[in-house]
């Protein structure tokens, strides 16, 4: 158990160094993918909810710590994402799996993560779904097929 | 073994997640909490930290890039400052021919001076002018200074140009001021020589020689130097003197070549 959990914070690091260096340069107006919640779906897929919510409730506050966002937002959004990652992902067959749990898990997280940026602002839930939400799962889903093919074959899946 | 009482929230996911949204809507309901603010400091300090790095480095790199630029940039407009400069002096020297061309009362080409001469006993120079232009042989040839030569050879591009420092060119001239006659011709030395000029003449450092006018190949009042040094020898009958050329020889570039008189209207008309 102590190797896996090393493997996924070594996994959650070079994510986190690739969110910090990489992505800014990726970014196409205001969508960037994230990287991190990749990582979160990569942890729901292969555990299940429990270290799913878990790793996305430590990993969304560590991101939430690095930005000047809201503490616990990040949180938030990701403990239901990894949640969800882990409830979702035994409803697909095992080699789409991990692609629409990515889809499905990146819609509810952006969202929930749009809905509380623009919490207060005059901003419509059409433009929250279609500018802000959509655009940037499709990003999300594009860039975390090609590190899931990359890392698939490097973390083990092994029971605990 | 005191935290038994947290493992049915761990076996029950929905349990475990309902603490974290909790503790989630918790943190944002104390935001920024005190607790958090210093942990948030410490993290924040060591994202600045790594920042840093990272922005040192991409500047280094964009600075020896910048500087290769910059480099390239300056060499480019040396080269092209140079090219101007030129053009500058080219104009400078145009705008004096040209001023001379309206004092001077005589048909004239205008040439460029493309070679030296190849003659072993002659000091010449080569013009991009010949017969086709109307040149010919004998003609005089001056510039924005004063007399250049005189014109010993012609093709139908290209004129060979005696110059006044060659140990054969002899021309009649004229001290200014005196209005006394002499020769002047040239022995090798820094100086032309002005000759036959009697010693009973008052002659002073400075005063301009011109073409007498006595000759049948140079106009009158062309300006040859300047008297730089007059002496006496106790036996001749004539002064020394040294006569700074007006021209600089080393610097030639574009002349004239007088072809002759000018012509009034009625002549051009006739003609």
């Amino acid at each position: 158990m102590k190797r896996i959990l090393l493997q996924y914070v070594g996994l959650f690091l070079v994510g986190l160094l690739f969110q910090s260096t990489v992505v800014p340069y990726l970014q196409i107006g205001r969508w960037k993918p994230d990287l991190l919640l990749v990582v979160v779906v990569f942890i729901g897929v292969q555990r299940g909810p429990v270290w799913g919510s878990t790793a996305g409730f430590v990993i969304g506050l560590i991101g939430d710590l690095l930005s000047a966002q809201l503490v616990g937002s990040g949180a938030l959004v990701k403990s239901v994402a990894g949640y969800l990652a882990g409830r979702l992902s035994p409803l697909f067959d095992v080699r789409s799996q991990f692609l629409f749990t990515l889809l499905l898990v990146s819609f509810v997280h952006d969202l929930g993560y749009f809905f509380l940026l623009t919490l207060g602002q005059a901003v419509s839930l059409n433009r929250i779904v279609f500018v802000f939400t959509i655009p940037n799962v499709f990003y999300t889903v594009v860039v975390g097929m090609l590190v899931y093919f990359l890392l698939r074959g490097w973390i083990s899946n092994e029971p605990v | 073994m005191r935290f038994h009482f947290l493992l049915p929230i761990f076996r029950k996911p929905h349990y475990l997640l309902l603490v974290y949204v909790g503790l989630s809507f918790f943190l944002m309901s104390l935001n920024p909490p005190a607790e958090l603010r210093g942990i948030r400091m410490g993290v924040l300090a060591l994202v600045e930290f790594w920042s840093g790095i990272q922005e040192s480095l991409t500047r280094r790199q964009v600075s020896r890039k910048e500087l290769e630029a910059l480099k390239e940039e300056n060499f480019r407009l040396q080269l092209s400052n140079q090219r101007l400069r030129e053009v500058l002096l080219e104009n400078i020297r145009l705008h004096r021919l040209l001023n001379l061309s309206r004092e001077l009362d005589v048909a004239y080409v205008s040439a460029r001076v493309i070679g030296l001469g190849t003659e072993r006993d002659v000091q010449s120079i080569i013009l991009n002018v010949g017969s086709r232009d109307g040149v010919g042989k004998n003609m005089p040839v001056v510039n924005a200074d004063g007399l250049v030569g005189k014109v010993i050879a012609v093709t139908p591009g290209q004129a060979v140009v005696q110059i006044l420092l060659d140990h054969n060119s002899l021309v009649s001239a004229r001290l200014q001021q005196s209005r006394e006659l002499g020769i002047v011709s040239w022995d090798g030395s820094p100086w032309l020589r002005l000759q036959y000029i009697p010693k009973s003449v008052a002659v002073s450092v400075g005063e301009p020689v011109v073409t007498s006018g006595l000759s049948n190949i140079y106009p009158p009042g062309l300006k040859i130097g300047v008297v730089v040094k007059v002496s006496e020898d106790r036996r001749g009958f004539f002064k020394n003197i040294r006569v700074k050329p007006a021209v600089d020889f080393n610097r030639l570039e574009e002349v004239f070549v007088i072809v002759g008189e000018k012509k009034t209207p009625a002549e051009k008309a006739a003609s």
